[in-house]
């Protein structure tokens, strides 16, 4: 199977269109199975430690109530958010808008103060590298705000043999993302692309077989 | 969860997105030994600053070869670094023949590659 989705990009063909679409319908499915999978998988761990009254069981309390109370609110309003006919939310738009999309949003707000943390961690001159890190990342972070650009033009520019020196910050900023950073990034890129394709044929030929279960072939 | 049950080493393997520095975070604080490897790009900062080993991009694919040194699977490594070898030979070849204005060259090696 894992052949012929590779091959089948080579070959474009109304048969082989027809026979990727149908397979698209199976992958569907079997990723619904999968789905289900998780949710029995899901069910059992916390099925247990409210049995077993386990640490913090209560939370898995929440859980059931949780997955319960969306997948009733769901089935009930039919997967739709907004009534067509009255204009309002449904209890299943209700429940998304006022609980899921807060709780998120709180989840998320708390990224803002995590990747100060993270800079903090990152921008620490110790070494070479980490000071050249940090002189790039303050570049790029006055380069992309206009208060940055403001006080690097108020230094003034002057003319060395019809160039202009020095160069403004938005051109510095563009030349470190777009020239050492793409580079960089370019790398990466080549090397996850060669490593998926690498990984996608051991898994299509059985020479990778770990992520069955079990270490040796 | 980290928090409460303290483990001793996290793993984070896989795909990424926004949730990457909200658990490797969440794990540093703790103290944890942290191990992470992802083939995700916009994350891997993420995790090169907060987790003590970084598996990055392609090394990630590579670790099960690396741990069991299964000869086939070191041997795909080979292949693949000899494969990243001749892309990169392309690309510098590429680069040259665009700085010399040779457009038809050039067009050979796009429709090769």
């Amino acid at each position: 199977m894992g052949i012929f989705f590779a091959v089948q990009y080579y070959i474009p063909h109304p048969v082989t269109d027809k026979m990727l679409t149908d397979l698209a319908v199976w992958f569907r499915i079997i990723s619904a199975f999968a789905l289900g999978l998780g949710i029995v998988s899901l069910f059992h761990v916390h099925f247990v430690k409210i049995k077993r009254r386990g640490p913090a069981w209560g939370f898995s309390i929440i859980i059931f109530v949780s997955l319960f109370g969306m997948l009733a609110a769901g089935i009930f309003c039919n997967g739709i958010e907004v009534s067509t006919e009255a204009g309002k939310l449904t209890i299943y738009g209700w429940l998304y808008q006022n609980i899921q999309v807060p709780l998120q949003s709180t989840m998320f707000s708390i990224l803002a103060f995590y990747i100060a943390s993270a800079a903090f961690k990152a921008f620490r001159a110790k070494t070479k590298e980490a000071t050249l890190l940090l002189m790039a990342g303050l570049v790029v972070m006055f380069g992309r705000v206009p208060l940055g650009e403001l006080i690097w033009e108020s230094i003034g520019q002057f003319k060395i043999f019809g160039i202009n020196l020095p160069p403004s910050l938005g051109d510095i900023t563009g030349w470190i993302m777009k020239v050492p950073n793409m580079a960089a990034q370019g790398g990466i890129s080549l090397g996850i692309c060669l490593g998926s394709i690498a990984m996608a044929l051991k898994i299509i030929f059985g020479i990778e077989r770990s992520y069955l279960g079990g270490g040796k072939q | 969860m980290m928090m409460r049950e303290k483990p001793a080493a996290n793993f984070f393997m896989g795909s990424y997105m926004a949730e990457a520095l909200l658990l490797s975070e969440c794990g540093a604080s703790t103290g944890a030994i942290q191990i992470a490897g992802s083939d995700s790009i916009s994350q891997l900062p993420f995790f090169i600053t907060t987790c003590d080993y970084t598996l990055i991009g392609e090394e990630f694919y590579a670790a099960s070869a690396y741990l069991s040194r299964e000869p086939i699977l070191v041997g795909t490594l080979k292949a693949q670094d000899l494969a990243k070898g001749f892309l990169l030979a392309l690309i510098v070849i590429g680069a040259i023949l665009s700085l010399l204005h040779l457009p038809a060259w050039l067009d050979v090696i796009k429709d090769f590659s």
